[in-house]
């Protein structure tokens, strides 16, 4: 067909559309963007999650401007001493690390009395223990005898509560009544000693 | 390239396009489709015509309150409401399938097929909407931004869009050539998702109401879809039909075509929801992502109408019809720029609640929808005789409304921008912010007013071709009911 600029509406009737294909440019526009979308909503979108609206971008950001209260509070609080003060040697995943210290997850001493759980970090722990079927002969020093009958109550909660373990929680006051029956003591407890404390 | 003739179609005397009908005399089909093509395009005229009035009894409204302030019907909460859900209702959405329509008869033998049922529908399609828009100044509003809609005048505007269905879909399946072309694609496309995006919003909203902030969130989602989806597919469907007409040759770029088709439909009815809005992050950040992402299917746009009429622009722009598509697609590039500009972030704090986004909306609604069906509305009466002598009126209509619509996008945008820059200082009163403004939503005023005059034109002109059509069939009607007669007479 040639080139007609007249507009007769007869003259071409069912013209099909041109096999021009589409400019690399564009594809490669496309790209661009269609990255730049990903990591946009990767920092801006909250991933779906229904509880962050902006200005806040993720759900973590909003969960620690949380204002909590009670047992919640008290086990935030733990997390954060024993990541300071415990994780180091235990993990902070609770599981422990080979020939450092044992694990804190399914331990027998986490879940059992709090009376022996209160008196580990007291005073330390030394000999061979048996943790989840395993022998463990080291020395772990009085970690959390320079923190607070809050502070100690909070994180030995928190590994009673964590990474599947579910014992009851610790209060100060029993932190506390520990402290004052064991006061004077210098010395690390061993297995033996604490299998005897109910 | 090859001009694809089809079948069953004698240019005799160059100005009707096709038919020899089953049945006899030349024309009669087609002037059945005349009938029912002129229902849609011309109640959609009309439409125009009482939605631009009304928008401007609104506009003045904005700027002196005291005007007609004791009538109840003419509130500016309920003008202005009936102005939107008029335009779309009864003006772009009844033009554009009605140039559809005509379209579609026109690349098919017979011609519109049970045109009778179409004609039947824009009667009761236009019934609903006058319903509609009566409903909302009585104050039946549903309190929607954009789902405004009184739930009766739905139901009967459902029973239209049936009718017309019915007809359309005969019509397509009778065309004489099988092979789709994009026009298709797009049009139907847009039919479709107009269909299933106002029925999900019309379960949703009107008759079974989610609660809460959903309510909004459905709404808006339903704006995005029927505008910036469907609207836009009616539209550059409806341009996609008439370039290869208008300019002598085929379309660019069939995959251009594609790619717009498909990345409107992924990703341009996600683009709803507006930065601030009071929803969890991810779906602003959606809307933001999809909206810049767009940028690719509007490239396509503007990448395959420039390589169509590349050459022809000054044809096209001297053209009494074609004239209409071009400044329709220079609106649609200007509003996709403005939704850009409410969605990029930076900018959109500027502009995110100002009159920025009514610019955008005029110049996508009224713009690119309004004259893209005025432009096939009068591509399409080109195949009719009585069109001559009405290039003047087109003319002036087309000068009106292009003036009219520059006077209301450019200042409303501006104004946008003042607004949103004032707003940035917390030490400038909002008394102040508004004065600011004032000029330039003055100046759109005018630009509303020039509008109206173009609408009452096309009105005007539509009506006095089916006048005259009118008298033509009714005298030939009446010419062979007589002939008959007198040979017999004769012949005794
Ligand atoms: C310097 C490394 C280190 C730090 C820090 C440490 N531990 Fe230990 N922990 C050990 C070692 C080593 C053992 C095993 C001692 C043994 O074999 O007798 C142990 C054993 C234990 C046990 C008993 C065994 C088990 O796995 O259940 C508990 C309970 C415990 N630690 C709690 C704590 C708490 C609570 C803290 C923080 C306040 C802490 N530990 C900090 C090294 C550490």
């Amino acid at each position: 067909m040639s080139m007609q600029s007249s507009l007769d509406p007869q003259s071409v009737t069912d013209a099909k559309a041109g096999q021009v294909t589409v400019p690399m440019w564009l594809v490669v526009l496309l790209a661009v963007l269609g990255y730049w979308g990903m990591v946009y909503f990767d920092h801006h979108g909250g991933w779906f999650d229904a509880r962050v609206y902006a200005p806040f971008a993720s759900v973590s950001v909003v969960n620690e401007l949380q204002p909590v209260s009670g047992a919640e509070a008290f086990v935030n609080r733990g997390r954060a001493v024993y990541e300071t003060t415990c994780a180091l040697c235990h993990g902070s995943d609770g599981q422990g690390k080979p020939g450092q210290a044992p694990p804190l997850a399914g331990s027998d001493f986490v879940l059992g009395p709090s009376g022996r759980l209160i008196r580990i970090p007291l005073h330390g722990l030394t000999g061979p223990i048996e943790v989840r079927g395993q022998v463990w002969n080291l020395a772990m020093p009085a970690m959390g005898a320079a923190l607070s009958p809050e502070d100690l109550a909070a994180a030995l909660t928190y590994i009673r509560q964590a990474w599947g373990n579910n014992a009851g929680p610790i209060s100060a006051a029993e932190v506390e009544a520990v402290k004052a029956a064991t006061a004077g003591r210098t010395l690390p407890w061993t297995a033996a000693e604490l299998k005897s404390i109910q | 390239m090859k001009v694809v003739e089809q079948r069953e179609r004698p240019v005799e005397t160059g100005r009707l396009p096709m038919v020899k009908g089953e049945a006899g005399q030349p024309g009669e089909k087609v002037s059945g489709g005349f009938w029912a093509v002129m229902g849609w395009v011309g109640g959609g005229a009309f439409g125009w015509v009482v939605a631009a009035l009304l928008s401007l009894i609104a506009s003045i409204k904005f700027h002196s309150p005291g005007f007609w302030a004791d009538t109840p019907l003419l509130t500016y909460g309920r003008v202005r409401v009936a102005a939107l859900q008029g335009m779309w209702w009864g003006g772009a959405v009844p033009l554009l399938f009605g140039a559809m329509l005509g379209w579609m008869g026109r690349s098919a033998p017979g011609g519109v097929r049970f045109s009778g049922l179409a004609l039947l529908g824009a009667i009761v399609w236009h019934l609903g909407a006058c319903l509609g828009i009566v409903g909302v100044l009585l104050g039946h509003t549903t309190g929607y931004d954009g789902w405004g809609m009184p739930n009766a005048a739905v139901w009967v505007c459902v029973a239209g869009l049936l009718l017309f269905t019915v007809s359309v879909t005969a019509t397509f399946h009778n065309r004489g050539e099988r092979g789709l072309q994009l026009a298709h694609g797009f049009l139907w496309a847009g039919y479709l998702w107009l269909g299933w995006v106002s029925l999900a919003a019309f379960v949703l909203l009107g008759l079974q109401p989610v609660r809460g902030v959903l309510q909004w969130l459905v709404d808006a989602w339903y704006v995005a879809n029927a505008q910036m989806v469907a609207g836009t597919l009616l539209g550059w469907g409806i341009l996609y039909a008439w370039l290869p007409v208008w300019t002598g040759r085929p379309l660019y770029s069939r995959y251009l075509g594609m790619m717009t088709f498909l990345g409107l439909v992924m990703l341009a009815g996600w683009t709803g929801v507006t930065p601030s809005a009071p929803v969890p992050a991810w779906l602003p950040v959606l809307a933001t992502v999809t909206t810049v992402l767009c940028i690719v299917p509007w490239t396509a746009a503007w990448l395959n109408w420039r390589g169509s009429v590349s050459r022809c622009g000054c044809v096209l722009w001297r053209d009494a019809v074609a004239c209409f598509a071009v400044v329709g697609c220079v609106a649609f590039f200007w509003s996709a720029v403005g939704k850009l500009g409410l969605h990029v972030p930076g900018i959109s704090t500027v502009l995110e609640f100002t009159w920025w986004e009514p610019a955008r909306h005029w110049a996508h609604v009224c713009g690119f929808l309004g004259l893209t069906g005025v432009a096939g509305t009068y591509a399409w009466l080109r195949s009719f005789p009585e069109r001559e002598g009405r290039a003047v009126a087109a003319r002036t209509q087309f000068w009106c409304l292009t003036a009219g619509l520059v006077l209301c996008v450019a200042p409303l945008a501006v104004a946008g921008i003042v607004q949103g820059l004032s707003w940035q200082d917390p030490s400038v009163p909002n008394v102040e912010v508004l004065r600011r403004t004032l000029m330039w939503l003055r100046l759109s005023t005018v630009g509303e007013l020039l509008m109206l005059v173009g609408w009452i034109l096309f009105c005007v002109t539509l009506s006095s071709l089916a006048l005259k059509r009118g008298r033509a069939c009714w005298s030939d009607g009446w010419r062979r009911i007589t002939t008959p007669l007198q040979e017999q007479e004769t012949a005794k």
